[in-house]
């Protein structure tokens, strides 16, 4: 996995043809700034079709952080990453949702590992072409056309 | 009891920390996790407050008790240009920095009691409380 990023208290990776941002602290302006530069110009690089928005680390989100973050998702899916926040403490959805926040239309998940699991359905397609009829080339592994993804 | 605790707001840095104080002091109290980030996310929001509209103020964390047993009681103070129209500012969506505008109404939602005092040209001063 390599390391993507220069904002600190973000932790951006490319893992699976998935960015996915850690975010470790307190979103204030500077870091949100650099977050938000930063990673589109990551998506633009990478053509990434997706970005995790890992929110595991953050112990209290108000309202103008979540906004941030949701406008930030929102520019992802413009350069046609889909977006996907994880991760969301149990406290720091109860504040928000108590606060009156608006939270329809997200793509959420628990953990990364769900996250990862809602952008690539079907990780490892079976390959569909069945040997025909004779066993013919035994050690042959089917050319691969869905495992291999070209990152 | 735990002693009150002062948290100056003057930046950005402050603003951060303050969420932090608020929820480690809801837990020495021995307010549960979920109440507790709730107190921090209120202090969040009126530290916003404070550094949009008055640059600095205070916010002072207090335990109290009551019928309902023990609280903690928010308080922030600023000196800045108050509100105008104090309704209008807890009504939702409504902001007059062009923000979002949950600020105030999202605290009095998330804590027990709420009041707020503001004179124009003088300052503002919140006040929340949220039982145990």
């Amino acid at each position: 996995m390599a390391l993507l990023t220069d904002t600190p208290g973000v932790a951006m990776q490319l893992s699976r043809g998935v960015v996915v941002a850690s975010i470790q602290v307190d979103l204030d302006e500077d870091v949100l700034a650099r977050f938000r530069e930063d990673l589109l110009a990551r998506l633009q690089e990478t053509g990434s079709e997706g970005v995790i928005f890992d929110v595991s680390g953050m112990h209290t989100i108000d309202s103008e952080e979540f906004a941030a973050l949701r406008r930030i998702m929102t520019m992802a899916s413009l350069m046609g990453a889909e977006p996907v926040l994880v991760g969301m403490q149990p406290g720091v959805v109860s504040a928000l949702i108590e606060s009156g926040v608006q939270a329809e239309g997200l793509q959420v998940a628990i953990d990364l590992d769900a996250g990862f699991d809602l952008l690539e359905p079907q990780a490892e397609p079976e390959p569909d072409t069945e040997p025909e009829d004779t066993e013919t080339g035994d050690e042959e592994p089917a050319a691969g056309e869905a495992g291999e993804r070209a990152p | 009891m735990s002693a009150k605790r002062r948290l100056t707001i003057r930046g950005e840095t402050d603003a951060g920390r303050a969420p932090l104080e608020a929820t480690r002091y809801a837990m020495e109290i021995g307010f549960a996790e979920t109440p507790s980030r709730m107190v921090a996310t209120a202090v969040s929001e009126l530290a916003r407050n404070i550094l949009k509209y008055a640059q600095s103020g205070e916010i002072e964390l207090r335990t109290v008790e009551g019928s309902r047993g023990l609280g903690i009681e928010i308080e922030a103070v600023d000196y800045g240009p108050g509100i105008e129209d104090p309704e209008a500012a807890m009504r939702d969506h409504y902001s007059s920095s062009g923000t979002l505008g949950l600020g105030l109404p999202g605290v009095k939602r998330m804590m027990d009691e709420f009041s707020l005092e503001s004179t124009p040209g003088e300052g503002t001063r919140v006040r929340a409380i949220k039982w145990m």
